[in-house]
Order: C-alpha cells, then sequence, then structure tokens
C-alpha cells in the first residue's frame, strides 16, 4: 500500500465524452466438463483464485411435475428435516459449523440444491449433502412447522398488489389448472403430507437426472469426490409419468381488475404468451422489449417516471419457461396515476409499431444489452447461473452466441417489424389489482 | 487478502485501487459522506431524494444513464442514515466514461425546477410504494423514533413524513450539494482490470481540478441510555402479528461490535440458531425469526423480530426471547458453537468478496469506517471474539434502559 500526494492538473474538456467502444465479444466459453461414472457430465467453472466454491445440483422436475400443488418445493426445501440417521437439527449444525450455506430453489421447470462452502470444507459437507438428497424421512412434525412457516408468508404475499397482479395475469394466461398458471391457495398448505413428499422425491430426486455444476475453487480431488457421493443409480421409480399439456389458445384482450381495498397504489400487469428462446426472432423480441421497457434509459422508464414521475419503476420483460414463454409490462404506480399510466403505456407500444427508432437510441440498446451479457457472463459464479439457466431450458448453450449476434445485427426495421408482428396492442391481458381511479 | 493502493489527490478525494487481471470489467465506487444523518430534522428524506437528483443530468452533460449505457455500463445508488454510494460497473476498454460521467456531476449537478418537481414525486411513490403500501412496510418509521429520541437514526433515509419531501424546494438542494458533496468528502474506490498507476492518472485528469469545498458539520447528539424500556402497540390490517425488539448496541466500528454482530448469529443465523431451533421448531411460537445488527457509524440496534403464529401472545413471544437471552448472559456458549458462527463469517465474507463490485463497495466503505487496510482485519476482529466476550457482551447490551418494543398487531387475529 502507498500513500502519496499528488498535482493538480489543468482543466480536461469536459464537453467532449471520452470515445467508446462497442462491446463486441461477450466473452462466452463453454463450461468444462467432467465426465462421471455412468456417463453423466459434470460441469465445472474454476477460478484457481478462489478458496471457495458453489455446488448446484439442479434436478429437470419443477413444480409442473406435482400432482398436488407446493409439493416440488415442500420436498426440496425439507431435504435438511431429517434422514435415516440424523434429525434436522444435527443436519443444520454440522452444515452451519464448517460454514457451508445449502440453499434450496424450485422453480417451475425446475427444483435444486446450492451447497455454499469454502473449499477445504467441502468434503464433510458433500458427505451430508449426498445423504439428504439420497436418504430423507419428512418427519411429519418438522413438515408440519415448514408449512406453517410458509402459509403464513404466503398470507403476507397476497397482501400486496404486485403479487395479487402477477397471479391473476398467469391464471388468465395460462389458466387456473394448467401447470405455468395454476396459483397457490391457502389450503394447499394444509393438504400435502409427508407421503406425498416420499412420493414425489422418489420419481423425480434421483441423481441420474441431476446436472451438476461445480463455480469456483475446483480440483481433481473435487470432482472425484462428486463422483462418488453422486454415482448413477439405477432409479428406483420410473420419472413422474405427467406430461406437459398444451397452453390454452391465447386469450386475448381482456381487462382484470382484482380489487383490494385502501392502496395508495395499482399494480399494473399487461401481457402475453410469446415466442421461446430457440425461434428465430427471439433475438430481435427481446432487443425490441428492452428498448420498450428493460433498462434504466427505456421509452416506458423515460416517459412514465422520468417525465411524469407517476411510478418509482416500471419494466418490460420477456419470461422464456421450458415449455412455454411470455411477456409481461409491470409497474405499480399511485391510485391516482394509474389510467394513465396505463395510457402511456399503450401509446409507447403504438409509437413503436408507427414509428423507427432513432439510430442513436438503437446503438445505445444494442451496448446496453452487450453489455449487460458481458457482465452476466462476468467470474465463474454469474457463468454458472447462466448454465443452469440453459440446462433447465433444456436449450443449447450456443443459443446463447445466436443471441448475441442478431443483437448486434439488429436494424430499426427489425425493431418495427417485431413490435407489429408480437406487440399488438390488442392481444393483451390487462390486469390491475388495487384502488385505481379509472 | 484485498490488495490495494491509496491515494490522496490535493482536493482530498481519497483514491482506492484493487486490482483484478481476470476480469474484463470494472467496477467505480464513489461514496460521498453524507447520509440521512446529516439531514435538518425539518427536511428529512434530504439526502435520499438529493440521491435521485444526481441522476439528472449534470453541468456539461444533459443526461446520466444514456452515455453509460452507450459504453456498456451498469450503474445505481443507495443512501443510507450515514453514506451515500454510487456505483458503477462496465467495460474496462469503456473506463473512461465512467470517470467523465461522474466528476461532472461532482463538479454540479443540473439543477431545475422541473427536475425536481418530477423527482419530488418519484420519491413519493417509492415512499408509498416501499413504506405504506406493503405490509409491514412503516415498520422502520415506526421504531426509529422510538429506539432514538435525539440521535437522527430517528428517522430513516426516505424521510419522516411525505411532507417533508413535498416541501424541498431548489435553493435548499443546492445549498445541500455544496456543503456536503465535495472532493473532500468523498472517496472514490476502483476493482477490476485496472492498474493502479492508470487509475490514479484518470483521477487525476477528471477529479483533480474539482476545488475542495467548505463542508457542514452537522451534529450527531449520542442517544443516552434510559431508565427503562420504551414501547409501542400499533394495530394493521396484516395476517400475523410481529413483535420487534431493539437494542442500543456499539458503533460499527469499536471494538465491542464483533460480540454483538456475533451475538445475533448464534440467535438467528442459520437452521441451527437458538431461536430457531428453541422457538420455531421445538416451541413452535413463531413462523419466522431473526436478528441482526444496524452496523452503522453511530452507535447502532441490535434487533430481534418474531411473525407471531396464530394464537401466540405478544407476552409469550416475548418472555421466551427474554429466556434465550438470558442463556447468553449467563455464559451458556460452548467453543464448537461460538466457532461455528465464525465460520460462516468466514465463508460468507469469501464469496461476497468475489465479485469486484462489492470489493469496490467494501474498499471505500472500510476508508470511510477508519481506513482502507482495515479490510484485511475485519476478519481477525471476528476470531478473535471469546465466549466471555459474547458474555459480558450480553450482560452489557440486554439491558431494559437500552430497549424499545414494537408490538405490530394484527388487526383480525384469525
Amino acid at each position: 500500500m502507498n500513500m502519496m500526494e499528488t498535482t493538480g492538473n489543468p482543466h480536461p474538456d469536459r464537453t467532449q465524452a471520452p470515445p467508446v467502444r462497442p462491446v463486441e465479444e461477450i466473452g462466452w466459453k463453454p463450461p468444462q466438463e467432467h465426465l462421471m461414472p455412468g456417463g453423466k457430465i459434470c460441469y465445472y467453472l474454476p477460478d484457481t483464485t478462489m478458496e471457495a466454491v458453489r455446488i448446484d445440483l439442479l434436478f429437470p422436475g419443477g413444480s409442473w411435475t406435482e400432482e398436488k400443488p407446493l409439493t416440488a418445493e415442500a420436498v426440496i426445501h425439507t431435504l435438511r428435516e431429517g434422514t435415516a440417521s440424523r434429525d434436522a437439527a444435527t443436519i443444520a449444525e454440522i452444515f452451519e459449523y464448517y460454514g457451508g450455506y445449502v440453499v434450496p430453489f424450485s422453480h417451475r421447470d425446475h427444483t435444486g440444491l446450492s451447497l455454499y462452502t469454502l473449499r477445504r470444507h467441502a468434503p464433510p459437507l458433500l458427505e451430508l449433502l449426498e445423504e439428504i438428497v439420497r436418504e430423507p424421512r419428512f418427519p411429519e412434525r418438522e413438515i408440519h412447522t415448514w408449512l406453517q412457516q410458509e402459509q403464513q408468508a404466503f398470507l403476507i404475499e397476497r397482501e400486496k398488489v404486485s403479487f395479487l397482479a402477477h397471479a391473476a395475469f398467469l391464471e388468465t394466461l395460462y389458466g387456473p389448472d394448467h401447470p405455468y398458471g395454476r396459483q397457490r391457495k391457502e389450503e394447499d398448505y394444509r393438504a400435502v403430507t409427508p407421503a406425498d413428499l416420499a412420493q414425489w422425491h422418489r420419481q423425480n430426486l434421483s441423481c441420474d437426472r441431476c446436472h451438476l455444476i461445480v463455480a469456483g475453487s475446483t480440483d481433481d480431488e473435487l470432482l472425484s469426490l462428486l463422483d462418488r457421493h453422486f454415482p448413477p443409480a439405477a432409479p428406483t421409480t420410473s420419472p413422474s409419468t405427467l406430461s406437459f399439456p398444451a397452453p390454452p389458445p391465447t386469450p386475448g384482450e381482456q381487462e382484470i381488475h382484482i380489487p383490494k381495498e385502501n392502496t395508495l397504489q395499482a399494480a399494473i400487469v399487461l401481457g402475453k404468451r410469446t415466442i421461446n428462446r430457440d425461434h428465430p426472432d427471439f433475438p430481435a423480441l427481446a432487443f425490441t422489449v428492452t428498448l420498450l421497457g428493460g433498462y434504466f434509459g427505456s421509452r416506458l422508464m423515460k416517459n412514465i417516471r422520468e417525465e411524469k414521475g407517476y411510478t418509482y419503476g416500471i419494466s418490460a420483460s420477456l419470461r422464456p419457461l421450458r415449455e412455454d414463454a411470455y411477456l409481461a409490462i409491470q409497474t405499480e404506480a399511485g391510485s391516482a396515476y394509474c389510467g394513465a399510466t396505463m395510457e402511456e403505456i399503450i401509446k409507447e407500444i403504438e409509437r413503436l409499431r408507427k414509428d423507427l427508432p432513432p439510430g442513436e437510441e438503437m446503438m445505445l440498446v444494442r451496448n446496453y444489452m452487450m453489455g449487460q451479457l458481458l457482465q452476466s457472463l462476468d467470474g465463474v459464479l454469474s457463468r454458472a447461473e447462466v448454465v443452469k439457466r440453459y440446462l433447465s431450458a433444456k436449450r443449447p448453450f450456443s443459443l446463447l452466441e445466436r443471441f448475441a449476434k442478431e443483437v448486434r445485427a439488429m436494424t430499426a426495421e427489425k425493431v418495427r417489424e417485431t413490435a407489429r408482428r408480437y406487440l399488438d396492442p390488442g392481444t393483451l391481458i390487462r390486469v390491475v389489482a388495487g384502488n385505481c381511479d379509472s | 487478502m484485498i490488495e490495494h493502493s491509496r491515494y490522496v489527490l490535493p482536493n482530498g478525494l481519497t483514491l482506492l485501487v484493487s486490482e483484478d487481471p481476470n476480469t474484463s470489467l470494472v467496477a467505480m465506487n464513489l461514496l460521498y459522506k453524507v447520509g440521512a444523518r446529516d439531514e435538518d430534522p425539518h427536511r428529512t428524506g434530504f439526502a435520499h431524494l438529493f440521491e435521485h437528483l444526481m441522476f439528472g443530468g449534470s453541468r456539461h452533460i444533459p443526461d446520466f444513464d444514456t452515455p453509460l449505457q452507450m459504453a456498456g455500463g451498469e450503474n445505481n445508488a443507495f443512501t443510507n442514515n450515514d453514506f451515500t454510494d454510487y456505483y458503477i460497473t462496465l467495460p474496462r476498454e469503456n473506463l473512461e466514461t465512467a470517470f467523465w460521467l461522474e466528476s461532472d456531476r461532482m463538479l454540479e449537478p443540473a439543477f431545475s425546477e422541473e427536475g425536481l418537481r418530477v423527482q419530488k414525486q418519484v420519491v413519493i411513490e417509492e415512499f408509498k410504494q416501499r413504506y405504506l403500501n406493503q405490509p409491514y412496510g412503516d415498520v422502520w418509521l415506526l421504531l426509529r423514533p422510538l429506539a432514538y429520541k435525539v440521535h437522527p437514526y430517528r428517522w430513516p433515509t426516505i424521510g419522516m413524513k411525505v411532507e417533508h419531501i413535498e416541501q424541498a424546494t431548489l435553493e435548499e438542494v443546492k445549498d445541500f450539494f455544496y456543503h456536503h458533496y465535495a472532493p473532500n468528502n468523498a472517496i472514490l474506490s476502483l476493482s477490476g482490470n485496472i492498474r493502479p498507476g492508470e487509475a490514479l492518472q484518470l483521477t487525476e485528469k477528471w477529479f483533480g481540478d474539482i476545488p475542495r469545498r467548505e463542508l457542514a458539520s452537522p451534529e450527531h447528539p449520542q442517544e443516552p441510555l434510559r431508565r427503562g424500556k420504551e414501547t409501542l402497540h400499533v394495530e394493521r390490517d396484516v395476517p400475523a402479528s410481529m413483535l420487534y425488539m431493539a437494542w442500543l448496541m456499539d458503533a460499527r466500528y469499536t471494538p465491542g461490535f464483533y460480540a454483538a454482530d456475533l451475538i445475533t448469529d448464534l440467535l438467528a443465523n442459520g437452521n441451527s440458531s437458538r431461536l430457531y431451533l428453541r422457538l420455531v421448531k421445538e416451541r413452535r411460537l413463531f413462523s419466522q425469526v431473526d436478528a441482526y445488527v444496524t452496523g452503522s457509524l453511530d452507535p447502532g440496534l441490535l434487533v430481534i423480530s418474531a411473525t407471531l403464529l396464530d394464537g401466540i401472545s405478544m407476552e409469550t413471544a416475548e418472555e421466551a426471547i427474554l429466556e434465550e437471552l438470558e442463556e447468553l448472559r449467563k455464559g451458556q456458549l460452548n467453543e464448537r458453537e461460538l466457532e461455528k458462527v465464525k465460520n460462516r463469517v468466514a465463508s460468507s465474507w469469501a464469496f461476497t468478496h468475489a465479485s469486484i463490485l462489492n470489493k469496490a463497495m467494501d474498499l471505500a466503505y472500510f476508508e470511510l469506517l477508519d481506513h482502507a487496510g482495515a479490510i484485511n482485519r475485519e476478519m481477525e476482529r471476528y476470531r478473535q471474539v471469546t465466549t466471555a466476550d459474547i458474555r459480558e457482551k450480553a450482560r452489557e447490551l440486554f439491558t431494559e434502559g437500552r430497549l424499545s418494543i414494537l408490538y405490530y398487531h394484527a388487526r383480525n387475529e384469525r
């Protein structure tokens, strides 16, 4: 470390922006592959400067494979609640004594566990991780406690207008019985039993169907530990046989209002089902949606927050899932501005369909998106997130490079054409939750 | 170890640089030593409102965000009770854009009536979205004035009330800027693919000619201990009752802070923590329990919060928590349990500092606390805490003269 005084400088020319070099390469490197016994691949992203490592187990069965709502999430969150030989407190104490963090995650398309640990503490923790995945006991009392906690958290969420609007939006989009549209109900938290969990676990959490993703301080010894703890196992039962139902036809323009008393703001969601990652137009649509509302300087933010002050934030985004995709525009606006906000959103969409975006805006969005891609691939932990996203979606990593290439090549004509094809306001479902003046 | 270089420009700006050749990005963090504690009690929320105005363009640059997005960068900012922090990450080739932008708004933001009008409205919507229109959103609006009677920590960064934001004038805005935003009140830190020499050269070029400014030095009267506890009961339309207990504790950079921080980990960090095991799982009183420290520059708060399950009374809840604290006061703690919470601190530290942005932020933060080099002694400070220190700290802190309790009752308990 050094400390030094320096001398003053003449004034720099502040009227001229320093030259900017656009990002041309996103720096994508596929993860390394380690062939495990039995032919399964473990993806790993080493960084020798780190002393910590994250190990993800990703299972392809998400909430859509449930027969009873909540089962998948309950299983992944309660694996730690007891095994044949250890109770919940003992398991938690061992993970935590070694400074480990086990983070369960669940989604419509997948479930999984992340283990965060210092490399030197990985051996005892991997042994324990194997145990909870292989032989969880789902003790009645612990499961009941977990469900009670989650029920209360759910009731709190249900008080938020943003939650109500999003739930109603998805239910309308996919239908109340479809796995992507089905919404939690309070009684779901009383219906799930330990036997349901055990059954779903047998059908879905076998390690011959999981993906392993390792990021950080990895070495040969760690990989062979993984071989030992997560060997190919002949599945004891066949996987869930539920097939994915075709989503219903697009419901078309609809307005839904979810009343909630005494709210100061209304939550607004507009959107529709749309094309997925592998569709040739996907990068163009992602670009168009970003230009509309995907970043701080987007048209919706500029108009509705920075010029009018109706909201603290507004966004538009694409949400690709494994079997389908949708786009959503969402915001929370003061109740007095709710109708005006809706009008402005539609106006901005119409403007995209009518006029060509100026060249400078095109360059801005292009550079911004390339910068975002670069940032999302910086560091092994971020790269591992991208790897998980593509594995969950069952899409090849090569789509990422195609995406970057298309973004670089976007034109104003293509934005307008894309907006005309995919953003017809007449096809958007509009949901408002809470007090709205109009 | 986070290797870094430190420089001070003649105008008082401190520069910290931590080079990491394994990334194609650079993170730039600019910390101003001004927060909500520096506000006039009649103009609360001002530091945060000001942060919004810093994005409205500056003397030579009409719009802050556009050039940065053009350079493939990303940025944001936050304000807390002690300081205001602006941060950018961008590709290393375009780093100079960040220097150009940040230095121009340190020189002078574009002050305009229209900009102020809109941002006041945006902040009022933020006030509604985060504090008024959320279940439990007003907890800190209630808890702060209960725990602090004289120190400016008695209001949250969003402000005491919406009216304070509505009343802000452009004159006040300018005045605030020239008394708090200055090179001699700021810490610039960089982390990522940048050599220290190059960083220094760019800093001199872009920040070197910004003059020192005369700083306001608002008073921060220290909060006295009281004779007994402070309590407040409120009733709201929420699904479950909550209990908040807060004790006045040591300031962030004092030797006593570390034992207090580890106490909150013993109590509620993880599924083997004491309150979770005994009160959530064994006794089934709460659906959720949490313990943490606010970690502020002046004496802060050690907070325990719990969400009560149906049918559990506030009295039962409070008593159960106090019983657990009594165990700590009696010294019921073995080496392994203390070792456990220290190991958790160490691994979470390792993951946090894998990110260049977190490194840049923390370097500036430790410089604010004392000096940037302290970042490399932080883990040692936790390691040195003994079981006896925990017992003594528990005896010192968990007394009624330090305690404030907020009873947040659900209106229609089911």
